[in-house]
């Protein structure tokens, strides 16, 4: 039995121990989201537990963001477990999402759920969670946490290709907020159309999200609101493997 | 260019502040219309046109304030209001008495209709052609009374004309100055902003680590090891959910885990709601987030532990339904005068919202409904 952890943070040794103790085996723990996908490309897994964002490659990202040096044409985004996943499914390997669940990893929940079909997510620091997804997956069953459901949408709501990724102008627009773009005319160049565009679709935009997201404001400029939101969720608008999945 | 964060929240800061002056260069504008309309000599006419352009400028303040002035509004506004400044100076001094203009050596007439906005737009964060557009203004608004001089004496100035000119020049430096000095402002107060924010999360950091290491002391000592988790549990939900409240918007999601994780063990989850990407504006979620921690505490003391929670948001409301096991809930007991469940009914009555026990469910149990009106949007 093969099973494969990526996790970054000291909580990985008590990953390691918990599946050596409970499933008898001993995982391979990768704290490297780079090197874990060379391994779930080249080697076969009985099941990859993974984590959703990794700290060093997020504060490295930020910091260009911040510095303006992310273009939205970079060879590669932000790197986040979503890679991982989309690998482990390209494989056949089961996955286990295994996350803290906080509010920058919201939208990446839904996205494993709805785009990328990850059915087992436990949450970290819950005692035998972790072993209770990695057996239902092993099972061909599913398995989320009570807690981490809510992080599921309602079946009224509309879903994130609905919301966000419509067309393509649209979907390099939210990316373009999310680079802290937030004037018409430079996010048309940063697009590749015209400021007046921009404009004619930000009140579109802003109804699609409030139909998402009813906490939104719906008074006020719409740009102001797209570039709060896209802002806010920037792990997720600038996620390398969204854009691979919505280019 | 290298944009730092400190770079990003004075352009934030700045863009917040801006509104309210550009509200008031316009009305300022309006003042000096009044203003010239009494001291300057214009024909019957003339008179007539400057107050009306008085009243519509006045107007125009009142439109910007609630909503948004040019410089909010883009470069297309930007560029009219710009081009309004000029075309009325033009047009005033076309009104005047002839010879009138610039013509006394202490000035140019209606001089601080162009030197107020200047004042708005040497404190706007410009971006990249910043000092470009800047150097631009000074000039053209230093060089459009010579402009309107050539104009109308073909360029036969007097002394005193020059004496004008130079004067309203001065002038404009000054405006221009005390303009960069509000922006210089803008500077002091995120610097502000930004220590008081970190100092904020030095003493959030500072306080759980002492109690983390007063927990590891008290575990070495003996004490019941499960008591001090407890505990340790529900501060760092407490920190939590602060460092939730500060956003504009909280994931709706993240405050349900958030307190039923502090209730720790001691609460088991039947069912819970399906949340999304659902946020709730910051001055709702507080009263959600009360709520919520007092409903689920009343579930592990008096309610067996096992909770089901619902959770709806629509235009006009939020309605928050508790369930638990125990042995029921009499509507009485939220009368009770001090007990956690009367002062939540009093705090939500008090923004309009309500607490209420409904029927008992099939099967036993209680079950308390909890709503809060959405009385305003950001």
């Amino acid at each position: 039995m093969r099973i494969l952890v990526v996790e970054d943070s000291m909580i990985a040794d008590m990953a390691r121990a918990e599946l050596t103790q409970t499933l008898a085996f001993e995982p391979l723990v990768i704290s490297d989201p780079v090197a874990a996908l060379d391994h779930l490309r080249r080697e076969r897994f009985d099941a990859a537990v993974v984590d959703m964002l990794f700290q060093a490659h997020s504060d490295e990202f930020e910091s260009r963001r911040r510095d303006g040096e992310v273009r939205l044409t970079d060879a590669r985004l932000h790197l986040s477990g979503l890679a991982l996943l989309r690998a482990a499914q390209s494989a056949g390997t089961p996955t286990v999402l295994w996350t803290c669940g906080e509010a920058n990893r919201r939208l990446h929940i839904m996205f494993a759920h709805e785009r990328l079909d990850c059915r087992a997510m436990c949450l970290k620091y819950l005692r035998g969670g972790l072993t209770a997804a990695v057996q239902a997956v092993l099972s061909g069953s599913g398995y989320i946490d009570p807690l981490l459901r809510m992080h599921l949408p309602p079946r009224t709501a509309p879903s994130l290709r609905e919301t966000f990724f419509a067309s393509s102008s649209r979907r390099a627009i939210w990316r373009a907020m999310a680079l802290g773009i937030h004037d018409h005319a430079r996010i048309g160049r940063a697009v590749g159309i015209s400021g007046g565009t921009v404009r004619r679709g930000v009140e579109e935009m802003r109804a699609r999200l409030v139909a998402f997201d009813p906490g939104c404001s719906r008074d006020g400029p719409p740009t102001a609101e797209l570039v709060r939101y896209a802002s806010q969720n920037w792990e997720f608008f600038l996620d390398d493997t969204v854009r691979e999945v919505y280019p | 260019m290298r944009r730092s964060t400190n770079v990003e929240l004075l352009a934030s800061t700045t863009e917040k502040l801006i509104r309210p002056f550009e509200a008031m260069a316009l009305f300022l504008q309006a003042a000096n219309l009044f203003s010239s309309a009494v001291n300057d000599r214009y024909s019957a006419l003339g008179v007539r046109v400057v107050v009306v352009l008085g009243v519509l400028h006045l107007a125009l303040a009142g439109l910007v304030l609630p909503h948004r002035g040019p410089l909010t509004r883009g470069r297309t506004w930007t560029a009219a209001w710009i081009a309004m400044i000029f075309v009325v100076q033009l047009l005033l001094a076309r009104l005047l008495a002839p010879g009138d203009f610039a013509a006394y050596g202490t000035g140019v007439p209606m001089g601080n209709y162009a030197l107020i906005p200047l004042g708005v737009f040497a404190f706007y964060p410009w971006g990249r052609h910043r000092r470009l557009i800047e150097v631009g203004l000074i000039v053209a608004v230093v060089a459009h009374p010579l402009v309107i001089l050539a104009l109308i004496h073909r360029w036969q100035l007097t002394g005193a004309h020059v004496r004008s000119v130079v004067m309203y020049a001065g002038w404009a430096v000054v405006w221009f100055l005390v303009g960069k000095g509000i922006a210089w402002l803008c500077r002091i107060a995120v610097r502000l902003e930004t220590e008081a924010l970190s100092a904020s999360y030095t003493a959030t950091l500072g306080d759980l680590h002492t109690h983390v290491e007063s927990a590891i002391e008290e575990i070495e000592a003996g004490n019941d090891a499960r008591e001090v988790a407890h505990r340790l549990r529900l501060l760092t939900a407490a920190r939590r959910g602060q460092l939730l409240l500060r956003a504009g918007n909280v994931g709706a999601a993240d405050l349900f885990k958030n307190a039923i994780r502090a209730c720790g063990d001691r609460l088991r989850l039947v069912s819970g709601p399906q949340l999304g990407g659902l946020t709730v504006p910051r001055e709702h979620a507080i009263l959600l987030e009360q709520g919520l921690a007092d409903l689920l505490k009343n579930v592990v003391v008096h309610g067996s532990g096992s909770a089901e929670v619902g959770f709806t948001m629509t235009d006009s409301d939020m309605t928050l339904d508790v369930r638990d096991f125990g042995p029921g809930l009499e509507p009485s007991r939220l009368d009770v005068s001090g007990s956690s469940l009367h002062q939540l009914r009093t705090t939500l009555r008090e923004r309009g919202g309500d607490l209420r026990v409904l029927p008992p469910p099939p099967g036993g149990g209680a079950a308390v409904r909890v709503t809060v009106p959405i009385w305003s949007r950001r």
